[in-house]
């Protein structure tokens, strides 16, 4: 983790650097003037615009690297839907919903299988006096 | 290890990109034509020193992210057998 963070906010620095650079040289160098813009100054402006977006590109990797990493080491605080389901409580409704039933099915089911409780005659005593 | 180079896959795309803009950069003077006088003009001194800036850091990056992945492939082959 900490070669791919100093990797890649080193070269979005650079990068970053060098794209806000090339934007700012056709004025800091006095190429271009106050008319239209010239090839070389479309070009640098254009090919500096991309730098710098490719450098916040960079930045956003690092940083949701460098969040989910600190997550996974328990320095930060999960979040809100990986702690709900640490606690054993669904996700989602629809998973609570499909649960209960699934329930219910196998508790019918176990009613349906129960044996009934063997009829007795008429005259059998239930219990006798005593002679 | 998975883990590990799929984490670093997105940073050398970047970095991958980062190395065509920079050659990009370094011989748009010649492919675009800026204007050359007597030997080169500040802009093409500018674009050049960028480029190569921009193509030097970012082959450095590709390379140490590509030896760190090797090098965790091997130790995790290593542990495994």
């Amino acid at each position: 983790m900490t070669l791919r963070l100093i990797l890649g906010l080193g070269w979005s620095f650079v990068a970053g650097l060098a794209g806000g650079w090339l934007v700012l040289a056709p004025w800091a160098l006095g190429v271009q003037g106050s008319g239209d813009w010239t090839t070389v100054t479309r070009t640098e402006v254009a090919t500096g615009a991309g730098l710098v977006v490719l450098a916040v590109a960079g930045i956003v990797v690092v940083a949701v690297q460098s969040v989910r990493t600190l997550r996974e080491s328990g320095v930060l605080a999960p979040s809100r839907a990986t702690a709900r389901t640490a606690d054993g409580v669904t996700a989602s409704p629809e998973m609570e919903k499909a649960l209960i039933a699934l329930a219910q099915a196998l508790a019918d089911d176990l009613d349906a299988q129960r044996e009934p409780a063997p009829a007795r005659a008429p005259s059998e005593a239930v219990w006798r006096q005593p002679s | 290890m998975r883990s590990e180079l799929g984490r670093s896959v997105p940073l050398l795309i970047l970095f991958v990109i980062g190395l065509a803009a920079g050659v990009w950069i370094f011989i748009a003077p010649w492919a675009v034509g800026y204007p050359t006088g007597s030997g080169w003009s500040p802009s093409v001194w500018s674009s050049v020193w960028a480029g190569a800036v921009l193509t030097v850091v970012s082959a450095v990056s590709i390379v140490a992210l590509l030896a760190r992945v090797l090098y965790v492939a091997q130790r995790a082959d290593r542990d495994g057998s």
